[in-house]
């Protein structure tokens, strides 16, 4: 068995877009620090945030809760914010508890880019 | 029947990963299958946050006692803590409509839905999980 890696969150900004790249694992204990990765980024009003999970490996019910608040956040400014790259397990958490009903998923960051805002 | 470890940890968040990696740690040198290990992960990790944020509100003069044991086709644990205990059977459903956007509340289901038993003592202050090995993919 492989090592969980540890949360990382890498942020970068290019033509109106914010890219959020997450990878490691998110149990309660890492679910704060999204929370202030995310909350610096809808506080400032960004219009279209990109978080590609792509490397996620573990969620967990209060990492599913950050990904909630952001996405109430951006709603309710006027922004978007789009969540990519799930699969495997960490994408069946996300069905089981019907979160795919509610927040915006795509299969990968360019599929992301080019879709219209539902 | 094989033979019951346990150890207690602090009331702090911090302790889950190292918990919930030991536990896996374990249950791969028993052939569980990656599925499995993946479901006992998050299954546990729910547990143990429960425990350390609403069982014992982060006091740290309160431990969380886990104890697990493995059988010939399955994993047990019990995840204790010294709160005063919840009712688990009157939890609101979180995939309802009107509260899929509410942040929290989804520990439990997530619970149920990975493991093959849940059980809750009558205090409602220890959960015991229970998961089978599933089919390893080297079986497959």
């Amino acid at each position: 068995m492989c090592p969980m890696k540890p949360l990382e969150i890498h942020t970068e900004k290019s033509e109106g877009v914010t890219f959020v790249t997450v990878s490691g694992y998110i149990t309660a204990s890492e679910s704060d620090t999204l929370d202030s990765a995310l909350e610096s980024l809808t506080s400032e009003h960004e219009k279209f945030i990109i978080v590609d999970l792509k490397g996620l490996e573990l969620i967990t019910s209060d990492g599913l809760g950050v990904l909630i608040r952001a996405h109430k956040a951006a709603v309710e400014y006027g922004g978007r914010f789009v969540l990519c790259g799930l699969k495997g397990n960490v994408l069946d958490v996300f069905k089981m508890t019907a979160l795919d009903k509610v927040l915006d998923l795509y299969d990968s960051v360019d599929v992301a880019l080019n879709s219209a805002p539902t | 029947m094989g033979a019951w470890h346990s150890l207690k940890i602090p009331s702090i968040p911090e302790k889950i990963h190292d918990v919930e990696t030991s536990v896996a740690e374990v249950l791969e040198g028993h052939d569980f299958s990656e599925d499995a290990i993946f479901a006992v992960r998050l299954a546990l990790a729910e547990a143990l946050a429960n425990a350390i944020k609403h069982g014992n509100r982060q006091d740290p003069d309160k431990e969380v006692s886990v104890k697990f044991r493995i059988e010939n086709s399955s994993v047990t644990i019990s995840v204790r803590d010294e709160g005063e205990g919840f009712d688990y059977n009157n939890l609101p459903d979180p995939t309802a409509p009107d509260r899929l956007e509410i942040p929290s509340g989804r520990g439990v289901l997530l619970m149920r839905s990975y493991m093959d038993h849940v059980k809750y003592n009558n205090k409602g202050n220890e959960v015991t999980i229970v998961k089978g090995r599933g089919v390893s993919k080297c079986a497959q």
